[in-house]
C-alpha cells in the first residue's frame, strides 16, 4: 500500500515537472512576447499622434488590431490634455506663465472614441494642437495562459491584476490639419 | 530506466532551454525598451531645442539678421544638449560629453538650412602663418560649429540659359544667372498662377484684394502700453503715434524714421505689392525665355547634366528622364503652380530632399572619422520629408550609444510652427467681430462678415519693459476660439481652396492677410527698400 501510494505520488510529481513546468515557462515567454508587441505598438501609436497632431480612426483600429493579435483582450485608455491659454491672457502681466493660468483640461477615452469610432455617423480624426499632451495606457483585461496557470497553483487574482501593460506619453509637436 | 531518471533528464534538457530563451527574450525586451526610451529622450530634447529657438526669435526684433539667427541657433543647440543630458541623467557633466554621439543637428529654414556639426577647421598655410600666437584657432582642429548656410538651390542650363534657382518652403523663388540672350538676370518673387490686375485692383483666384489696410496692435513704447497703427516692412514693424513714425529697439526705445509719413503706415498696400511682384515675375520668366526650362535641364556643380552622367553614378537621372516644364503651371493647367500637388512642388521637393540628404550624408561620413562606431545616415520616410517641407524644422541625430543587443541609431524631427521666417497657409488666424481668433478652416467663420487676418505669432506674448520690470503683453489681444484654436473639433473637412471658393468675404480677408504677411517678412534681397 505505501509503495503504490509512493508510486502514484511520484507519477503526479513527475507529471507536474514534465508537463506543467515547461507549459508555465512557455506561457511566461508568450506573455513576454505579447508585452514586447504591445509596448512597441503603444509607443508607435503615441509617437504617431505626437508627430502628426491627430488620432485617426485608421491608426486607432490598426493599433487595436496589433495588440489584439497577441491573443488577449486589452483595455486602451487615451487621455488628451488640451492646453488652454485663454485664461492666462491679460493685457499686461509680469509673469510670462503663471501657475494655474495656463490651464490643461483633460479629454478621456470615451470622448475621443465618440469622434474616431462613433456608434452612428462617420468616424473622423480627433485633432490636437501643438502643446497638448497625449497619454496612451494599455493593459490586458483577459487572463493570459500564464496568469491562469499561476492562479491554479497560487492565487494572485484581483481586480487590477494584469501582466501585460504599456504606457506612452508626451507633448504633441504638430497641429493636426 | 526509472520514472525519476526520466524526470531528471527532462529537467536537464528543458531547464537550460527555458533559461536561455528567457534571457534572450529578456535581452530583446531590454533593448527595445531602451530604444523606445532613447527615442523619447531625443524627441523631447529636439522639442526643447525648437521651443528655445521659438522663444528667442519671437521676442527679438532682430532675429532675422544672420548674426542674431546664428546666435539663436547656437542657443537652441545648447538647449538641445542640456536637455539631452538632463534626460539621460547626466547633468553635471560637461556639455560636450554627448558630442561624440550627435553627428548633426539640422535647422531647416525658409530657403535653406544650417547644419551644426563637428568639422575640421581647414586653414591654409598662408592664413595660419598670419594668425596671432594667442588665437584659439588652429589648423586642422576639429571644431563643433554651424556650417555655412546651404540654399535649396539647383543649377539649370539650356542653350544660353544658365541659372541657379533657389526654392523655398512656399512658391517663392529667386533666379540668378544668364537668360536666353546671355544677359545677367536676378529675379525673385512668388509664383502664382491666377493673378490678374483690373484697374488698380489685384485679383487672386477671382477674389479682389484689399488695396489698402490700416492695422493696429498693442505695443510697449518707452514704458507705456499703447494701441498703435503699424506696418511691417522687411521684417521690421513701423509704428505711427502722435505725428511720428518709428521703429522700436528690443528695449522698447523709439527710433524715429523721418523719411516715412503717417500715410505710409496707415495705407498698408503690402498685399497688393505681393501680387504685383508675382505678376512681374511671371512676365519676367516669359520675357527671359525661362518658360520652357525643364527639370531635365538640371546640372550638377560641374555643369554636367544629371541625365548624361555615366551609368552607375549615384546621381544619374536624379530628377527623372521625362522633362517637366518647371514654370509650365504658371499659365494654368490641372493644378496651380503654388498648390502642393503641382509638378513644380514635386520638383522643388526633390531639390530640397537631394540637397539635405547629400550634405547630411557627407557630414555624417566625416563624423565617422572621429569615432569607432560606423555612423550611417538613416533613411527618412516620405511623410517625414513632407513634414520638413511644411514648415521650418529641426532634425537631430543620435547614434552610437550601446543599448544592449545593438547600437542605437535614431533621429528626430520636430517642426517649428511659430516663426518669423515662413508664413504658411495655416499660420494666418482670422479675428472676428467678437474679438476671437480662429483657424481658417473653422466652421464658425462660414457666416462671418467682419473678419481680418493676422500672422499667428502676433497672438503670442511678447516682452516689453515698463518701469524697469519686464512685462508681457499680446500684440493682438483676441482670445483663441474654443472650436478651432484650443480644440480643433469644428474644422471643415475640405481643402483650403474649397472653403474659400464658396465665401468671397472670407477669401478676400484671408488672401489679403496671407499676401501682406508674406510680402512683409525679412528677405535679404530687400535690403535696398
Amino acid at each position: 500500500m505505501p509503495e503504490s501510494f509512493m508510486t502514484v505520488s511520484l507519477i503526479v510529481l513527475v507529471g507536474i515537472v514534465m508537463f506543467v513546468f515547461p507549459l508555465m515557462t512557455m506561457a511566461d515567454r508568450a506573455d513576454d512576447v505579447s508585452q514586447l508587441t504591445v509596448e512597441t505598438a503603444t509607443t508607435d501609436f503615441a509617437d504617431e499622434i505626437r508627430s502628426t497632431g491627430k488620432i485617426t480612426p485608421e491608426e486607432y483600429n490598426s493599433f487595436v488590431q496589433t495588440i489584439n493579435s497577441t491573443g488577449n483582450l486589452y483595455d486602451v485608455e487615451i487621455q488628451v490634455m488640451v492646453l488652454d491659454e485663454n485664461p492666462g491672457k491679460k493685457t499686461v502681466q509680469v509673469e510670462r506663465e503663471k501657475i494655474g493660468e495656463n490651464v490643461y483640461y483633460s479629454v478621456y477615452t470615451s470622448q475621443i472614441l465618440d469622434v474616431i469610432a462613433p456608434e452612428t455617423g462617420t468616424p473622423k480624426p480627433y485633432k490636437l494642437k501643438e502643446g497638448d499632451r497625449i497619454s496612451v495606457k494599455v493593459k490586458n483585461t483577459s487572463q493570459t495562459l500564464a496568469q491562469q496557470l499561476k492562479n491554479f497553483f497560487y492565487t494572485v487574482i484581483g481586480n487590477d491584476t494584469y501582466t501585460i501593460a504599456a504606457q506612452s506619453a508626451g507633448i504633441v509637436s504638430t497641429t493636426g490639419n | 530506466m526509472k520514472l525519476q531518471h526520466l524526470a531528471v533528464i527532462f529537467i536537464l534538457i528543458v531547464l537550460p532551454i527555458a533559461l536561455i530563451l528567457g534571457s534572450y527574450i529578456g535581452g530583446k525586451m531590454q533593448t527595445l525598451s531602451l530604444q523606445i526610451s532613447y527615442d523619447n529622450k531625443l524627441y523631447n530634447a529636439t522639442y526643447d531645442a525648437v521651443k528655445a529657438f521659438q522663444l528667442n526669435t519671437i521676442h527679438s526684433g532682430e532675429s532675422n539678421i544672420v548674426d542674431s539667427k546664428l546666435r539663436d541657433i547656437e542657443a537652441s543647440v545648447t538647449t538641445f544638449y542640456t536637455s539631452l543630458q538632463t534626460n539621460f541623467e547626466m547633468s553635471g557633466y560637461h556639455v560636450t560629453s554627448l558630442n561624440n554621439y550627435v553627428p548633426a543637428v539640422v535647422f531647416t529654414l525658409y530657403d535653406g538650412y544650417y547644419i551644426y556639426t563637428p568639422y575640421k577647421n581647414t586653414i591654409d598655410s598662408e592664413t595660419a602663418d598670419k594668425l596671432s600666437s594667442s588665437t584659439s584657432y588652429k589648423p586642422d582642429e576639429m571644431i563643433e560649429q554651424i556650417k555655412p548656410y546651404v540654399y535649396y538651390s539647383c543649377r539649370y542650363k539650356k542653350g544660353s540659359i544658365d541659372v541657379v534657382i533657389t526654392y523655398s518652403l512656399d512658391s517663392y523663388v529667386s533666379i540668378k544667372g544668364y537668360n536666353s540672350s546671355g544677359n545677367y538676370i536676378n529675379l525673385s518673387g512668388y509664383l502664382l498662377t491666377d493673378v490678374k490686375k483690373e484697374g488698380d485692383i489685384y485679383k487672386y483666384n477671382n477674389v479682389e484684394i484689399e488695396p489698402n489696410e490700416t492695422l493696429k496692435e498693442q505695443v510697449i513704447v518707452e514704458g507705456e502700453l499703447k494701441t498703435l497703427s503699424f506696418r511691417k516692412i522687411n521684417g521690421t514693424k513701423y509704428y505711427y503715434d502722435n505725428g511720428e513714425v518709428f521703429t522700436l529697439t528690443n528695449k522698447g526705445e523709439k527710433q524715429i524714421q523721418y523719411n516715412m509719413k503717417r500715410e505710409d503706415i496707415e495705407n498698408n498696400n503690402s498685399a497688393s505689392l505681393y501680387y504685383e511682384q508675382a505678376l512681374q515675375l511671371k512676365e519676367a520668366i516669359q520675357s527671359n525665355g525661362l518658360s520652357n526650362l525643364k527639370t531635365t535641364d538640371a546640372v550638377n556643380e560641374n555643369g554636367e547634366y544629371y541625365t548624361s552622367l555615366a551609368d552607375g553614378e549615384t546621381e544619374k537621372n536624379l530628377y527623372g528622364t521625362t522633362g517637366i516644364n518647371i514654370f509650365g503651371e504658371l499659365n494654368g493647367g490641372t493644378y496651380k503652380i503654388e498648390d502642393t500637388n503641382s509638378n513644380f512642388y514635386a520638383h522643388k521637393m526633390d531639390v530640397i530632399k537631394h540637397s539635405i540628404e547629400r550634405n547630411l550624408a557627407i557630414v555624417i561620413k566625416n563624423f565617422q572619422s572621429t569615432s569607432t562606431y560606423g555612423f550611417a545616415m538613416p533613411k527618412l520616410k516620405d511623410t517625414e520629408w513632407d513634414q520638413i517641407a511644411q514648415n521650418t524644422s529641426v532634425i537631430t541625430f543620435l547614434q552610437g550609444l550601446n543599448i544592449g543587443e545593438k547600437i542605437y541609431n535614431g533621429y528626430s524631427i520636430v517642426t517649428n510652427n511659430k516663426n518669423k521666417e515662413f508664413v504658411s497657409e495655416d499660420s494666418i488666424y482670422m479675428v472676428t467681430s467678437d474679438n476671437t481668433y480662429h483657424r481658417i478652416k473653422d466652421s464658425d467663420l462660414l457666416g462671418a462678415t467682419n473678419v481680418k487676418g493676422y500672422f499667428n505669432i502676433d497672438f503670442e506674448s511678447k516682452a516689453g519693459i515698463i518701469s524697469n520690470i519686464t512685462n508681457y503683453y499680446y500684440p493682438q489681444e483676441a482670445l483663441g476660439c474654443y472650436h478651432s484654436i484650443v480644440n480643433l473639433d469644428n474644422m471643415q473637412e475640405k481643402t483650403l481652396s474649397e472653403i474659400l471658393s464658396g465665401n468671397t468675404t472670407l477669401a478676400k480677408a484671408y488672401y489679403t492677410a496671407l499676401a501682406r504677411e508674406r510680402y512683409s517678412i525679412y528677405r535679404i534681397e530687400n535690403w535696398s527698400y
